[in-house]
């Protein structure tokens, strides 16, 4: 599964430390401005978690995915309204071959619902897991994780 | 407050009163993170942070957590 994460999706995930198990079984993209909202800003705030997602990022557990033109994704965003980073998740589920978009945010969810994008939240990305999905028997370690 | 000048007591009170403003808008749906974000000039990782204090952990309706949860069965 390839899935779009936006800057409250993936910052919650990190600091539910669910972060690694996630990203381990899917393909995890974000676009450009949330990598800024997520690593370069937070950085400079001092934020923990920034500096877990730019190790992420190094050990290929998620990318940074490059946005192509898209004149009829440009019309909706200006149409709807849809700002910074959440405007870049939508440019690159669009401009993509992605499966769904992750967010948190209940707005952009509507926004999301209206233009037919699949999505998905944090929690239900946890769930979403086989091994929990399934009833498997989890490691302790990836366990306290959850 | 008694060590705090009106002006400076001023500009806090209608600070608050923004930040309050700007929560509830969220809470309801109204604004998206980053607008929320955008309007009370911190950055979203910061807005995330003034939301945890006024003890707002998300704003997702049960429908969409649903649906979401729905999407994550049929993988």
């Amino acid at each position: 599964m390839k899935v779009i994460l936006d800057a409250d999706s993936l910052i919650k995930l990190t600091k539910a430390k669910a972060k690694e198990i996630v990203l381990k079984n899917m393909e995890a993209y974000i676009p450009p401005k949330v990598f800024e909202e997520t690593v370069e800003i937070p950085k400079e705030e001092g934020y923990p978690d920034a500096f877990l997602i730019a190790d992420n990022l190094k050990k290929g557990l998620l990318a940074v995915e490059k946005i192509e033109e898209n004149k009829e994704a440009e019309a909706m965003i200006t149409k709807l309204g849809i700002r910074g980073g959440e405007a870049d998740v939508f440019r690159l589920y669009k401009s993509g071959d992605f499966d769904v978009v992750s967010s948190d945010d209940g707005k952009f969810l509507e926004m999301l619902d209206a233009l037919n994008v699949p999505y998905i939240t944090p929690s239900a990305l946890v769930v979403s897991d086989r091994g929990f999905i399934e009833g498997r028997v989890i490691s302790g370690e990836d366990g306290r994780c959850r | 407050m008694e060590d705090v000048d009106e002006p400076t007591a001023i500009r806090q009170f209608i600070r608050l009163g923004m930040m309050w403003y700007v929560v509830e808008l969220y809470k309801a749906r109204k604004m998206t993170l980053e607008e929320a974000a955008e309007l009370s000039g911190v950055s979203l990782r910061g807005m995330l942070d003034i939301l945890a204090e006024h003890g707002v952990k998300g704003n997702i309706k049960m429908m969409q957590q649903v649906k979401a949860l729905d999407y994550a069965k049929s993988l």
